[in-house]
């Protein structure tokens, strides 16, 4: 029974992961493609292991689980904050997406 | 006597972490992780950190957990929101400043780590209480209102 809640909630977030790489190709821009690439990763990937905890049930490895999960949400905005300040004090400038498929 | 109740409850802590990664549960496991809790933060303290462990983090434990659940809503929330938005191709991204109400140095980063986690928007940059903010759906660039939109309910539980 909980094997295959597990799965389902597994099933989700790679559907989550899915819509994020497409959203990559879809945009151009260097902004839009930041804020869609960091984030919907973010959520396919906690779907994930709360699936994983799911399935296995109560035990240390769970535990640990539950361990990389507080890591990464103190580490992943960290990682994204990092390369948009960059982009942002190295003159990257916002533009919109029909002005660039004129030029 | 708060003191020795803060570095305590910290040591509890790593000795639970300790127990955890050695998938052992004893007596004498759980004393050899305060141990090592306690050598590691006397190091930090002494060769790390430029303060006190105490003077740096003042955190209730009840507003972390009430700021953690709130996070993993509004992830949720705002994931479902993208993925309509990726689907229909409808995006205006922008640049706002936003100014908070927040005065401790602690909760503003918390405040901006969770402006970053949560899909659509990124912190830039901070100065003080004032936060640049990277967005997807721009509709205002107006300071109060888009602080209202991006904050939401993070900003009421570090006030309280």
């Amino acid at each position: 029974m909980f094997d295959w809640i597990g799965n389902i909630i597994i099933l989700i977030g790679i559907i989550f992961i899915i819509f994020g790489i497409y959203g990559i190709f879809r945009f151009s821009n260097f902004y839009n493609r930041i804020l869609i690439a960091a984030k919907v990763d973010t959520v396919g990937f906690i779907t994930i292991l709360i699936g994983v905890i799911i399935k296995q049930g109560f035990s240390f490895f769970s535990l640990k689980v539950i361990l990389i999960i507080l890591l990464m949400l103190i580490v992943n905005p960290l990682t994204t904050h990092y390369i948009t300040r960059s982009a942002y004090l190295s003159g990257y400038r916002i533009k919109n997406e029909d002005e660039e498929e004129k030029q | 006597m708060r003191k020795l109740f803060y570095y305590f409850s910290i040591i509890i802590i790593c000795s639970m972490i300790w127990v955890i990664l050695n998938e052992e549960l004893s007596v004498v496991n759980y004393i050899l992780g305060g141990v090592f809790g306690f050598i590691s933060i006397v190091i930090t303290e002494n060769l790390l950190l430029l303060n006190k462990f105490s003077n740096l983090y003042q955190i209730n434990l009840l507003v972390l957990i009430k700021y953690l659940f709130n996070l993993i809503i509004n992830i949720y929330a705002s994931g479902f929101t993208t993925i309509i938005k990726i689907v229909t191709g409808k995006i205006n991204p922008g640049i706002v400043e936003i100014k908070t109400e927040i005065t401790n140095d602690l909760y503003i980063c918390l405040l901006a780590n969770a402006i970053t986690l949560t899909p659509g928007t990124v912190t830039l940059e901070k100065k003080g209480q004032n936060l640049k903010v990277l967005w997807l759906d721009c509709t205002t660039k107006d300071s109060i209102k888009a602080g209202k939109i991006i904050m939401g309910s993070f900003e009421k539980i570090f006030i309280n």
